[in-house]
């Protein structure tokens, strides 16, 4: 004698809550009435449903759900009032603090320096050392298009401009300076400079006051401008 | 969707919804919270609702993830706290004392591991059935729930200090 199949617990479900197709129910309702243990099954879910209904009747059961909709929508309102505030925060911060283009560093960005000596021309390291005679031809990489102001200081103070005016507009990628500086006798130290969207006289106000520093050998330059010094032999 | 929507489903599924959560989270108050997460989804979601072809499996998939989100938050206890007392389907005894397992079990599962147990030990689909519900073929419904089988015998073991 072979188990009767009796319908899943999820059919059943279906069945006593009227979730099925009517042919699926047809057959099922066929299955139950002649089924004891099914029937009992079922009429175990009617009963519960009855008690369930009889003790949180529809009116009770929305009221909470009206209770947590309230909260969720204050949470909700919270959390957006939030990110309203964070949002505005954030874009006034973006665009008053780093708005000073002097602040901006590129990605990438460097000096190097071509020395020519004669026929020789070679890419300074930090190991060589220039003197008078000496034709430097300046290359800048820059991360984007730029404004800059590009000079030599050296450490009696002298702020000589690199191109004419001190500001020159480069494309991104690896940008030569249209001129190159020559070495002046006595040979002086010195830093080259290209220092991104600074006015030259408000460059040269800063630089004259890091002088002493300059002079001390404990330079500091601005953090946004690029900087490459130069020794002499 | 209305509040005449939402008090015509809880009148239709309420009860079940509620013993599915019952049996899923054994805990009685925890259960009639899952159920009030299933209704906000409902709420929110009403024209997937609307759509569903049968609403009864969509409200059970809704507190499947809703049970088992609130298991996956519950802080590790000993076991169960209320005995849930439920009638028995028939014929699915072996399955129901499974289920209790697995319900234990499925905190440490994949998704895919964790739908086809809840159909196969809670709903007691075929794994026909199971394939047709979830369009995954029959091999891997029969790979995994093997594996399932696996650790629910280990698991078994454990608790009445056998060897599988």
């Amino acid at each position: 004698m072979t188990e009767p199949h009796h319908p899943s617990r999820l059919e059943l479900e279906r069945l006593v809550t009227d979730d099925l197709r009517a042919a699926a129910r047809d057959t099922l309702d066929e299955h139950v009435s002649s089924c004891a243990p099914c029937g009992a099954y079922m009429a175990e879910l009617r009963a519960a449903h009855a008690e369930r209904l009889a003790r949180v009747p529809p009116s009770v059961f929305l009221d909470r759900h009206r209770q947590r909709r309230r909260r969720w929508l204050h949470r909700a309102i919270l959390g957006w009032t939030g990110g309203v505030v964070t949002a505005v925060a954030a874009t006034v911060l973006l665009f008053r603090l780093p708005h000073r283009a002097d602040q901006i560093r590129f990605k990438g960005a460097g000096i190097s320096v071509y020395r020519k000596r004669g026929d020789q021309v070679q890419v300074m390291t930090a190991s060589d050392r220039v003197r008078s005679g000496d034709a430097l031809r300046v290359v800048l990489t820059l991360g984007g298009p730029a404004r800059l102001w590009v000079a030599a200081v050296d450490a009696s103070g002298r702020i000589d401009p690199l191109v004419p005016g001190g500001l020159i507009e480069l494309a991104a990628g690896e940008q030569p300076l249209p001129e190159s500086a020559v070495v002046e006798s006595p040979c002086v130290d010195m830093w080259l400079i290209a220092w991104p969207a600074v006015l030259p006289a408000e460059a040269e106000v800063s630089l004259r006051r890091m002088l002493p520093s300059l002079r001390g050998g404990a330079a500091s330059f601005p953090t946004s401008a690029l900087v490459q010094s130069v020794r002499c032999e | 969707m209305t509040e005449d929507d939402l008090a015509d489903a809880y009148r239709r599924f309420g009860t079940m919804v509620l013993r599915r959560c019952r049996r899923i989270l054994r805990d009685d108050a925890e259960a009639e919270d899952a159920l009030q997460d299933v209704f906000m989804k409902l709420w929110k979601y009403g024209r997937a609702y609307a759509e569903a072809q049968s609403k009864l499996l969509w409200l059970y998939r809704v507190a499947d993830r809703c049970c088992f989100d609130r298991l996956a938050r519950r802080p590790p206890r000993a076991d169960a706290t209320t005995p849930v007392v439920e009638a028995e389907a028939p014929g699915g005894a072996q399955r129901v004392d499974d289920s209790d397992l697995v319900v234990k079990l499925l905190g440490g599962v994949d998704d895919r591991m964790r739908q086809i147990a809840v159909l196969y030990y809670i709903d007691e689909m075929s794994q026909e059935e199971i394939a047709s519900e979830t369009g995954w073929s029959r091999q891997t419904i029969n790979k995994r729930l093997g594996r399932l089988r696996d650790e629910l015998a280990a698991a078994r073991a454990r608790l009445v200090g056998e060897t599988p």
